[in-house]
Parts: C-alpha cells; sequence; structure tokens
C-alpha cells in the first residue's frame, strides 16, 4: 500500500516527461527557450512558453530539477535566463517511468498495432 | 558613465560581472587610504570574509547573496554590507564600464530587475520597435515575479529573433501567438491555487 502511495508521488505526467528529457538533452544550455524549441523539434507539437514554465515550476516544486539564474542580455531586454537542471529525484523519476513504458511494451508489435480508422 | 552606488546596485542585478568592477574599486580605495581588511572589520564590524568576497565581485558567497540577483527579498544584508563598506572608503560613485545595454535603454528596468512593461525596445531598420504592450499586459497578472524576469525575457528573446528574420509583422504574430497559447496554462495554474477560503476572503473583501 506503502509502496503504491510512494509509487503515486513520483508518478510523471507526459509532459513533464517530455520537458525533463528535454532538460537532459540540453544538458547545461537548458533554459525557456531552448527547452521549448526541443520539445518543437523532436516532438513536432507546438508548446507554449506558459505550458514549459508551468510544469517548469511544478517540477521544481517537486524537487525534480533545480534552476540557477545566468546574466541579462540585451536581446532580451535586459533580463536574465534561469538555467534548469535535473537532480537525482528528476532522475530516478524518469527512469521509473522509462521502466514502467517498456514493461508495458513487452511483447507489443508496433507493426501489428490495430489501423487509424 | 558615473553612477550612484544605488543606481550601480541596480545594474548589479543583471549583470554578476558588474560586481567585480565595484570590488576593484573598493579594494581600490581602501589601498589608497591604507588600511586593511581586518582594519575596516574593527571599524566598521563588517565581517573580514564579506570585505573580500565584495572585493572579489563573489557576492554569492555572502550569506542572502543568491538572493540579491534573484527577486531582492533577503538581499538587504548583501545591499547593507556594500553601502556600509562604500560609506566608510568614500565610496558614492561608480564608474559603470562593464554593463553596455545596445537594444534596450536602461530605463526599461525597475529596482526589482524586472523591466516594465511597454519599456522594452529593439531596433530593426533603423527604426525602434516596442515589445507589444498589450500581449505584456495580458501575461504580466498571471505570471510569478520570477517569471516575470524569465518567462518575459524568453519571450522578448524570440521576438527579437523574429524581428531580425521576418520583420516586424510576423515577429508581432509570433509573440501573441505564444501569449495565447501561454494563457490557458497559466489561468489554470492561478485557478488551482486559489483555494475556497481565499475566494471567500476575496469576496468578502478582507
Amino acid at each position: 500500500m506503502r509502496k503504491s502511495r510512494e509509487n503515486n508521488q513520483n508518478y510523471l505526467g507526459e509532459f513533464e516527461e517530455i520537458v525533463l528529457l528535454a532538460i537532459l538533452r540540453l544538458h547545461k544550455d537548458a533554459y525557456g527557450v531552448s527547452i521549448r524549441r526541443k520539445i518543437e523539434s523532436e516532438t513536432e507539437r507546438s508548446t507554449s512558453v506558459g505550458a514549459v514554465y508551468t510544469t517548469l515550476e511544478r517540477l521544481e516544486k517537486k524537487g525534480y530539477i533545480s534552476s540557477r539564474q545566468g546574466e541579462a542580455t540585451a536581446e532580451r531586454g535586459g533580463r536574465a535566463k534561469r538555467y534548469f537542471q535535473i537532480e537525482g529525484a528528476g532522475a530516478e523519476a524518469l527512469n521509473q517511468a522509462m521502466i514502467a513504458r517498456k514493461r508495458l511494451l513487452k511483447g507489443v508489435n508496433p507493426k501489428r498495432l490495430p489501423a487509424r480508422v | 558613465m558615473d553612477l550612484l552606488l544605488e543606481q550601480y546596485l541596480d545594474v548589479m542585478r543583471r549583470d554578476a560581472r558588474s560586481a567585480r568592477s565595484l570590488g576593484m574599486t573598493f579594494r581600490l580605495e581602501r589601498e589608497r587610504l591604507g588600511k586593511s581588511s581586518r582594519e575596516i572589520y574593527e571599524e566598521t564590524y563588517i565581517p573580514e570574509r564579506v570585505i573580500q568576497a565584495i572585493e572579489a565581485g563573489d557576492l554569492r558567497s555572502i550569506p542572502g547573496g543568491d538572493s540579491f540577483y534573484e527577486d531582492c527579498r533577503g538581499d538587504q544584508d548583501v545591499k547593507s554590507y556594500i553601502t556600509a563598506y562604500a560609506k566608510f572608503i568614500g565610496v558614492t560613485r561608480v564608474e559603470c564600464e562593464v554593463v553596455e545595454i545596445d537594444h534596450a535603454s536602461s530605463s526599461n528596468f525597475a529596482s526589482t530587475g524586472t523591466a516594465a512593461i511597454g519599456a522594452t525596445t529593439f531596433q530593426s531598420e533603423g527604426k525602434t520597435v516596442r515589445l507589444p504592450r498589450a500581449g505584456e499586459y495580458l501575461l504580466y497578472f498571471l505570471l510569478t515575479k520570477r517569471e516575470q524576469v524569465h518567462l518575459m525575457g524568453d519571450l522578448a528573446e524570440e521576438y527579437q529573433e523574429a524581428l531580425s528574420a521576418f520583420g516586424h509583422r510576423r515577429a508581432t504574430y509570433l509573440f501573441y501567438k505564444q501569449v495565447f497559447d501561454s494563457l490557458w496554462p497559466l489561468t489554470y495554474r492561478s485557478l488551482t491555487k486559489v483555494t475556497l477560503l481565499d475566494l471567500i476572503r476575496r469576496l468578502v473583501g478582507r
């Protein structure tokens, strides 16, 4: 019972997982604009900066990511960037999500999926 | 350009490099007076390691130093150390060499480090173009203080890039697209933060 509750707390939403993976891929250059662009280029879906930031805030509250303030540049009207990086808890949650997905995919043949109606 | 210390502290919040310039000014002035950091400590009670951190431009190593660069809450220690040290060695103005804002005017920034609405401007084909004000207003009320800097900075960066690549009209279209697409997730977040008790309190007006 306790284990299932802990698992629920570690549960990652689909978009949270995508944002975490984007941060992981961007390594030290993960900030709002680069994260949004990475998501759009890799998933081919349109994403708003508001959706990215609300997700980042949620992930930071859960302790999955941390952030630091970068330097302000003229291109940004003098406003500073905020860089994000994955913490241990975030890596663990991502790992669990991957394992669960792998387990679910076991025995599934993508070529034999029902045709789109 | 000479800036009053108070103005220079605002510059430092936007550009960490400028802290080193201030530190160097302080160190040169202290040496000119022939004082050691120990003597400064004995007369001002500013801890020696804080004096060394200020002179090295390493404000983050001072307790509360991180918040000096963040949202200015809890930065009073850092600010009071700097002003006390400046007062003691007689520094009232600082030469500002590091920060040069080419595209955006320096009046864009309030003392909190956030840009005022409608004040962000860019140069495009010899004309001054303003970040669309209505879009900024729409988002500002839904953003946290921190996001007002970072999220709006991201939008400004994308606007500036689109401006130089596609021109004013397309840049404005893309900016508003981002604003409207962001409205629902930000509004939803705000709604989930408001508890029933808060709602009743707000309705009653207490």
